[in-house]
């Protein structure tokens, strides 16, 4: 499979939902800090899954109002993204997110420009890749509770991304200074945002447990090459995992792309991947 | 079941983009607090100081909660001049740290 035409294509599907989310968006940003007054022109903000989050609890206890700077967009899209995640797991974040595809284009960007060019660098993090990414809850557990006791968006001022929207309005708070950390470190490490502090990603991760497609290695195909493992941008093991449960997966399918094998990797609906399985429906996996 | 990689994308693309077209179909969609869903202009009702937006003017909240004008400048030490019809985004960090949210709790505790 590995660079064959159907693997270039899937790259570039990908690459091309990413940017036109992306572009969406911008548009959004560059149309909002020209017309701030013109109530046909949304902000992007309107269109943040982690508003939803945050103005849930109000718009459920208070019967429909939403905490300031949401709207019922945000929650509209939040339960687009619960949809997304309960099917195809962090296919969100992978497809979908501006700010994920930001952080990955930079990192494409630092390969290009060969800064850290060979691979991931999480390992050389060691403990500290092991016990940040619990930073993630910690902040989603902060986020509820402060935005359900006060009403207001606690974590609006600290949000990399919400400084990233409102751009224009060049305000120098914690946010911006976390944004500018962010794009620098994306440059040498994939999607730092997303893997240790996005709140967004806290919730994927949980639900992403239920999802109905999961990608699943079968074992009595699968060589154990490990090229799976050494071209995935998360840094995931692969080659060792029967099912790629991990939290840090954002649905890329490089794997898919990389293996060699037909069958060894695969996206599964439902069930487990075993051996027979894969054999009866691929009867060529082993040749 | 082995699912397609262009299917899986596909599904993903439907299922959150479906979601939302529904939505906005069923006028369950709103991305400004000035409107309601159902384009009705939002009017600050002088019942609940949640409702306080940023876009509101300073003149409007003072006669939706019948306070004089003259008290909230005092109360947050705005300049006595001021314009009434200016939008309580852009008096932020005016007099004693006033913002809307400082705006919201005060009317609360009064």
């Amino acid at each position: 499979m590995t660079g064959n035409k159907s693997s270039v294509t899937l790259k570039w599907l990908r690459y091309l939902i990413q940017g036109a989310f992306l572009l969406f968006i911008v548009q959004l940003v560059v149309k909002h800090s020209l017309f701030p007054e013109d109530v046909f022109v949304p902000s992007a903000e309107a269109y943040c899954p982690l508003g939803g989050i945050e103005t849930l609890y109000r718009f459920l206890s208070t019967g429909g109002k939403t905490i300031p700077h949401t709207h019922l967009s945000n929650l509209v899209v939040l339960i687009a993204l619960l949809a997304t995640v309960l099917i195809a797991k962090t296919a969100f974040c992978g497809w979908i997110c501006p700010f994920g595809t930001i952080q990955e284009w930079l990192r494409n960007m630092g390969k290009k420009l060969n800064i850290a060019p060979n691979g991931s660098l999480y390992k050389k993090l060691g403990r500290w890749d092991k016990y940040l990414p619990l930073l993630k809850y910690v902040i989603l557990g902060w986020l509820l509770a402060g935005t359900a006791i006060t009403g207001q968006m606690v974590f609006r001022d600290y949000d990399p991304y919400a400084s990233l929207l409102k751009i224009a309005e060049l305000e120098m708070n914690a946010g911006f200074i976390i944004l500018v950390i962010v794009l620098i470190v994306s440059l040498v490490l994939e999607r730092p945002w997303c893997r240790y502090f996005c709140p967004l990603g806290a919730v994927v991760s949980i639900l992403g447990k239920l999802s109905i497609i999961n990608i699943k290695r079968d074992a009595g195909t699968c060589s154990e090459c490990s090229i799976c493992s050494k071209n995935c941008p998360a840094g995931i093991d692969v080659a060792r995992a029967d099912k790629i449960s991990s939290d840090r997966c954002f649905s890329c399918l490089t794997c898919l792309e990389k293996c060699p094998r037909p069958g060894a990797l695969d996206l599964y609906l439902g069930g487990t991947a075993t051996a027979k399985h894969l054999k009866e429906e691929i009867p060529h996996a082993r040749q | 079941m082995r699912v397609n990689k262009f299917v899986y994308a596909a599904l993903v693309l439907v299922t959150f983009l479906g979601i939302i077209n529904l939505a906005q179909a069923f006028g369950w969609w709103a991305t400004s607090g000035k409107f309601t869903p159902d384009g009705e202009r939002i009017t600050v009702t002088g019942t609940d100081p949640d409702e306080i937006k940023g876009w509101m003017t300073l003149q409007e909240v003072a006669t939706a909660y019948k306070i004089p004008l003259e008290e909230i400048c005092n109360h947050f030490n705005l300049p006595a001049d001021i314009d009434p019809n200016t939008q309580l985004k852009d008096m932020e960090g005016m007099g004693e740290d006033f913002s809307p949210r400082a705006l919201r709790e005060w009317l609360k505790e009064r």
